[in-house]
This record gives structure tokens, sequence and C-alpha cells, in this order.
């Protein structure tokens, strides 16, 4: 009987305790949350304009031969998959994708041995 | 004559000492069992990582079992011993029997010995959660930090087993270590049982981790039968991002927060929150990448194969081991519900926008968990994509049962 005491008030105390710890940092963590949000979003200028203004200044001419590789290519799904990633980053439809390019990576000899000399198996 | 004579006397020394004639039948069963987990982690690939350790563990302390003595004194006659070290000055203490002397000469423990006591002192866990918490992204419960409720609820079957436990006679510590199982997280499991019930631990270990391994098997079933296709089909929308000095400051206020009411979770939930703010705070990289590689991976080895050493034949064959295969299920399939039925109430009280389907992943078991949650969403609609909502509830149940250990662990240690 006493084991059963026991049981059922740990039943309770854990369910309760359990409870009332993550219920507390829920409470924590929206309210600092809501805090850093709105000192973070008062330092920086409107948002939809800022994106686009990073989108465009980032975005690099495209290149001739690069774009027509991926023209080529025809890769919709790749298209859809990289303005999806986009959109989601910067939660704004004020973004526009002016051009996808390939990221050629122009390595040399030197580098190219360094990093065989690093990753060659034991 | 006396040559043959020699030589028998050497094949009988031989036999006497090998463990042909050491061992007892139930070591032997035990070996067969071993070689059934090593068969289940290297040709199924259940939980390899711990259950390949664990099983090997198992085996050699089933064939050898003095590597898990514990250090001893032996006592042999003094004159003998001067003997057979003529010259060396003795300093061990003395014992008279029936008038002869004999000295207390220590003898050492068996390796595996000293390598449990990082176990028996509860070091591992809280050092295999510090490599987890260089791994883990909080960033999915910082956005949607109602996933706690979850990461709570999915605790509630430790409880319940608990009472299980004590009502088919298991010890009040011994059912606390039982219950935990329920946690899905096995350096909690260990840890609590290292703490309550030692002598348990091989078959609390083995249980709680082929749970684990089985979550893919074991959770769609009560998932499937707990909701509707329409609640299953839910699409959540997408989590805010959370900035750099959010997650930075999760860890802190985490630790603050258990610490404080809950000093018993402080080693676990500590180090695994001292581990989240290596990564997030990008200025220890190389601190971070030898806690989650090279630190957790020997401490993984040293945990594994020590607590497959606990699991002797005596121990291991004995009908309570079937009771804890069974409440071990049970405290599982439970918390898995508990979490369903806490998604549910946050389905209806959202107005659908919840899909309760992330709440089995409460049950820690990071990331499988989640991974099922997100599998069995998209078999009701396949662009529907629930791994990172279901990542939310699913490291927020490591959390809830560290704390729920922390309950365990102050009321009945």
């Amino acid at each position: 009987m006493a084991n059963i005491t026991l049981a059922i008030t740990i039943l309770l105390t854990g369910f309760a305790v359990v409870f009332a710890v993550l219920l507390m940092l829920i409470g924590i963590i929206k309210l600092y949350g809501t805090i850093i949000y709105h000192i973070q979003n008062k330092a920086k200028p409107p948002k939809g304009k800022a994106v686009r203004e990073e989108i465009e200044e980032t975005s690099p001419a495209p290149q001739p031969a690069v774009v027509i590789e991926t023209a080529e290519e025809d890769d919709d799904a790749l298209i859809a998959v990289i303005s999806a990633a986009v959109y989601s980053l910067y939660s704004s439809s004020q973004v526009r994708i002016k051009s996808i390019r390939k990221a050629v990576t122009r390595t040399n000899a030197w580098r190219n041995a360094g990093l065989s000399d690093n990753v060659r198996p034991f | 004559m006396e040559i043959l004579n020699g030589f028998l006397e050497a094949l009988k020394g031989l036999y006497s000492d090998s463990g042909l004639s050491a061992l007892a039948w139930q070591n032997y069963v035990m070996i067969a069992v071993a070689c059934g987990l090593m068969y289940l982690a290297i040709k199924k690939q259940y939980e390899p990582l711990l259950l390949l350790p664990i099983a090997f563990g198992m085996l050699l302390v089933n064939l050898y079992p003095a590597i898990m003595a514990p250090p001893s004194t032996d006592l042999i006659e003094k004159t003998v011993y001067e003997a057979a070290h003529e010259g060396q000055v003795i300093s061990y203490a003395t014992t008279t029997l029936n008038g002869v002397e004999y000295y207390n000469v220590p003898t050492n423990g068996g390796l595996l010995y000293y390598l449990y006591q990082g176990v028996k002192l509860g070091i591992y866990p809280p050092l295999i959660f510090l490599g987890i918490g260089c791994m883990t992204d909080f960033g999915p419960l910082i956005a949607s930090p109602k996933s706690f409720i979850l990461g709570a609820a999915a605790q509630i079957g430790i409880f319940i087993t608990f009472i299980g436990a004590i009502l088919i006679g298991f010890s009040p510590t011994q059912a606390g270590a039982i219950g935990i199982i329920g946690g899905a997280d096995g350096p909690t499991a260990i840890y609590v049982t290292s703490r309550l019930a030692p002598e348990l631990l091989g078959p609390i270990a083995v249980a709680a981790y082929s749970y684990m391994a089985l979550v893919p098997i074991i959770q769609p079933p009560i998932m499937k039968a707990l909701t509707t296709k329409k609640e299953r089909s839910v699409v959540m929308g997408q989590l805010r991002p959370v900035s750099k000095l959010e997650k930075i400051m999760f860890p802190v206020i985490v630790v603050i927060v258990c610490a404080i009411l809950l000093p018993s979770a402080a080693p676990l939930v500590g180090m695994l929150m001292l581990g989240n703010i290596f990564k997030e705070s990008g200025v220890v990289e190389r601190i971070s990448k030898t806690a989650q590689n090279e630190l957790m991976n020997i401490i993984t080895i040293f945990l594994g194969v020590t607590v497959g050493a606990t699991a002797t034949g005596t121990v291991f064959l004995q009908w309570k081991t079937l009771g804890i295969v069974g409440l071990g299920l049970l405290a599982f399939c439970m918390g898995t519900a508990c979490g369903v039925l806490f998604g549910k109430l946050m389905y209806r009280f959202s107005g659908g926008k919840v899909n309760p389907l992330i709440g089995s992943a409460g049950v820690s078991a990071v990331p499988m968990a989640a991974r099922v949650a997100n599998k069995v969403g998209q078999e009701e609609n396949p662009g529907n994509f629930l791994l990172m909502h279901a990542m939310g509830p699913n490291v927020a149940g490591v959390i809830g049962s560290a704390v729920a250990a922390g309950v365990l662990l102050s009321i009945l240690q």
C-alpha cells in the first residue's frame, strides 16, 4: 500500500514538475524571442526594400556561358527548389530572382595537391 | 611414468582454469544472446553504434567473468610469499589465522571493472549529452516553443510505467529505473539506472536501445490508431527564422531554469546545454568538434562495452528481465500515445494548424522519432514535410526526459 501511495505521488509530482518547468521555459523563450525580434527589427530598415536591394546588389551579372548551360539543362525542378529556398530565407514576396548560375570553383594545382594530401586514406 | 603424470596434471590444471569448467549454462545462453544482438547490430543496423559494443561487452563478460571483477585481497602465507619474492621489501598488512601469518596481497580488478566506474559514478552519460548538445539544433524548438508541451506530454509514459512496475512487484527504485526507458533516451536511462538500480543496468540498457532502434516499427501503428486521415494530412506553416542571439541565449536560460528548479537534472541538462553553447557561440569550433566526434566516440565505446558487461548470465536470465522488457515497451508506447494525444489537443486549440503526428516525436530518440513523424505524414500527403516541425518536440523530449529523470532521482534517491 505504501508503494502504491508512493507511485501515485510520483505520477502526480512528475507530471506537475515536468509540465511546470517546460511551461516556464515556453514563457521565457517567447518573452526573450519577442524582445530580441523587436530590438533587431528596430535597427533594420523596412524589410521588403532591404531584401530587394540586397538581392539585386549581391546577384552578380549573369555570365552568358553558364546561363546557357542551365537553360540547356532545362532543370525546372532545380530552379523551383532554389526559388523556394530564396523566398523561404527572406520570407518575402518582394524578392526577384534575376538569374541563377552555377558557381564555378577555379582551383589550382597546388590547392588540389594539398586537398588530396589531406583526404588521402591512411 | 612421471612425465606422463606431469603431463596429465598440466592438462587438468589447464582444463580447470579454462571456461569449459568455470562457465555455467547461463553464460552459454548469454553468449548466444550476445551473438544475436551482434547480428541485429551488424546485419539489421539496429543502433549499431551502441548495440555492437554492448553485445561485445556481454560476450566478453560471459566468456571471462573476471574481466569485470572488482579488486580484491588474497591471503598468502607469509613464508610462502617471502620465499617467492626473495629480497623484496614487503609492506602488506598481515592477518593471523590459526597461528599462521598471512599477507593481505591486493590484486587488481578486471579491465572492464575500471572502465565501468565511469558508468557507476555517473560520468559517461553526461559526457554523451555534451556531444549531443554540440550536434543539436534547438532552432525549431525556439521558433515554436509550444513544442515543449509535446516534449512534456511524451514523458507521462515514464510515470505511468512506474506504477505498473510497482504493481508487479519491483521496488520503487527499480520501478523508477524501468520507467525511464519510456524517455527513449539511452544516456538518461543509463544515468538514472546507475543511480537507482545498478543491478538492472544490463537489461534496462538493452531494452532502451532496442526500443529506440525499433521506433519505426513501434510508433506508426499507435500514431495511425489515434489520429484521423484529416489530422495526419495537416500541412503546418513555415517556422520563423531564429536569430543567432536567441540560439546563444537558449542554453543559458534552460540551464538556469532547470538547475535552479531541479538540481538533480543539472548534470544532464547542464552538459547538454554546455555542448549546445559550444556549437551556437561559434567561437570554440575546435572544442565543439572534439566533443561531438572524438570524445563522444571514445565515451560511446566505454559506455557500450561496460554496460554490456553488466549483463552476466545470472543477472540477465531472470523472470524480471522479461518484466523489464515488457514494461519498457509499455513505457515507450504510452509516451508515444500521450504525445500524439496532446498533439490532437493542440490541433483542436490551434484550429487545425498543428499536425498531431509531431507529438509522437516528443519521446526523444533524436532524430529517428522526428523522421518517423515525417514519414507517416508523407504517407497521407507526399508533399507534407513535417521533419522540422517534429524536431521541436523531439529536442524538447530530450530536455523533458532529463527533467523527468531529475524528478525521479530527487524523490527516490
